[in-house]
């Protein structure tokens, strides 16, 4: 009875099956979310075996012994970032730092070795200034202590036990290149200038992360050690010159996801005068990230980094082939890790 | 009812089914739902349209053979069955689909859902419903060209 119409009518279950599941797939995209909880991200910023290194053209600060450590509370659905208003320096941080003068002839130039401490945990924001908090910088024996006041909202410097000073932020931030100024006043001021300076770098390493993870399926068919060329934000200013980025993804390492981009793999950043708008500077440079570790999935997650710098401008003006090292450009050699632990904040039922 | 018609209305149907799906899915889950009840229907209500839809289809291709709906109606049922499973935690473990998911944005999206008996339940009447409409329809007397 059936026989006049043909079997290979059957073959259209075919299409239908892979539209059914493939619809089935993309349901997925409309999941609903669980509902947001509250979490605890603790964060670490430490030196790698190659120091931090930073010139800025008239002087050049060697970091070791970094360690910037906070924590902030923030919702399961957030980024892990330091990418907020304030983001609190605790009292297990600090670091030593050597700044030597490029010219040693110039009286004015600053050099020295200092040791900084966060001694009260400080409310540090990038584009904030700090309203409660104390640190330390010991330079050569002497102690400046500094500490955060609220009401006026002020920086009380303190140098060897003499009489306290108030300075607002703006003018103690500036010291550093005040040649009129004090050394101790001058090195406490470039400490502080510094704090600013790795939480920019480690803003960096999100970006970063941020943009191999949104790259991922791309460079993961590309394969090892082929580039993937990445937008920069360059060309809306009259006169601003093209930006180059390119991802490579270097090494694979062994474990649960090899043959993709996971925990523990090797990745590799080049910009040629490139701009990023999350970061609001112009990179020129290369940048070995290794130990690589996203904050993938749902919460608690973490995120790893190491950053390894060779020879890189981080700069607020375009870089060119003549760009030397300076203040607004300064050049960053060296290491930084980054890690971040998300953990979900326990609330005891009343 | 000849053959073109019974495919034509199981089609028509499927689709209807599919738009349905579609908006719970763009409208329906984002906007707050009074009851838990409510919210359990709605949760389920898309998987359940979703079978009877690629069941009716499946059954529009077998119209000619009416002794393959009980086939088609469990057949698709097998597969929501399938895939819901896969997003059971000790299932998916067990079968190493992190990997998997690893290859596969889509995929990966997918596994991050959240398993529900529910849904089982729901697609055992989207296959049910199909099977009926389709016996409603004429399936198993159908005329043939």
């Amino acid at each position: 009875m059936s026989a006049r119409i043909s079997r290979h009518r059957l073959l259209w279950l075919l299409p239908v099956a892979v539209a059914g599941v493939f619809t089935l797939l993309a349901s997925s995209t409309f999941e609903d979310k669980p509902p947001d909880e509250t979490t605890t991200v603790d964060w670490v910023l430490g030196s790698l075996a190659a120091p931090l290194v930073r010139d800025r053209g008239d002087r050049t600060a060697t970091i070791t012994n970094l360690r910037l450590a906070g924590s902030y509370n923030a919702t399961t659905g957030d980024d892990l970032t330091l990418d907020r208003d304030r983001t609190p320096i605790d009292d297990t941080s600090g670091f030593d730092m050597e700044i030597v003068a490029d010219d040693p002839g110039d009286d004015h130039a600053l050099s020295g070795s200092l040791q900084l401490r966060v001694l009260a945990e400080l409310n540090f924001g990038l584009n904030e200034d700090p309203t409660t908090g104390q640190f330390s910088s010991v330079v050569d024996g002497t102690t400046t202590l500094v500490t955060a006041q609220t009401n006026p909202n002020v920086a009380v410097v303190e140098t060897g036990g003499g009489s306290a000073r108030n300075l607002d932020w703006g003018a103690f931030r500036d010291a550093a290149d005040d040649d009129q100024a004090d050394d101790d006043l001058r090195l406490a001021s470039e400490a502080f200038n510094t704090i600013s300076e790795i939480v920019k770098l480690a803003r960096l390493g999100e970006s970063l992360i941020s943009e191999t993870e949104d790259n991922r399926d791309t460079l993961e068919n590309m394969g090892l050690d082929q580039p993937l060329d990445v937008a920069c934000d360059n060309g809306g200013a009259v006169g601003q010159g093209q930006g180059e980025s390119v991802l490579i993804w270097r090494i694979d390492a062994a474990g649960s996801d090899e043959g993709n981009i996971g925990n523990g793999d090797s990745l590799e950043a080049r910009f040629g005068n490139c701009f990023n708008t999350g970061i609001d500077r112009f990179l020129d440079g290369t940048i070995v990230m290794d130990n690589y570790e996203p904050p993938r999935g749902d919460a608690p997650r973490t995120l790893g980094l190491d950053l390894d710098f060779a020879t890189f401008f981080f700069s607020e003006n375009e870089v060119t082939i003549t760009t030397v090292p300076d203040a607004a450009s300064p050049r960053v050699d060296g290491g930084l890790g980054l890690s971040y632990d998300e953990s979900l904040v326990t609330t005891t039922p009343p | 009812m000849t053959l073109q018609n019974m495919e034509a209305r199981l089609c028509l149907m499927a689709a209807v089914a599919l738009a349905a799906g579609t908006l719970i899915y763009l409208y329906a889950r984002a906007t707050p739902v009074p009851t838990a009840t409510l919210a359990l229907c709605l949760g389920s209500l898309p998987t359940l349209l979703h079978t009877a839809a690629f069941t009716l289809l499946g059954l529009a291709v077998v119209a000619p053979w009416p002794r393959l709906v009980p086939v088609v109606c469990a057949a698709w049922l097998a597969i929501e069955c399938a895939f819901e499973a896969l997003q059971s935690p000790a299932i998916a473990d067990a079968m190493n689909l992190s990997t998997l998911g690893a290859h596969s944005s889509l995929l990966r999206a997918y596994l991050h859902g959240t398993f529900d008996p529910v849904d089982l339940l729901a697609a055992g009447m989207g296959a049910v419903l199909a099977g009926c409409i389709a016996v409603s329809t004429g399936n198993h007397r159908v005329q043939r060209p």
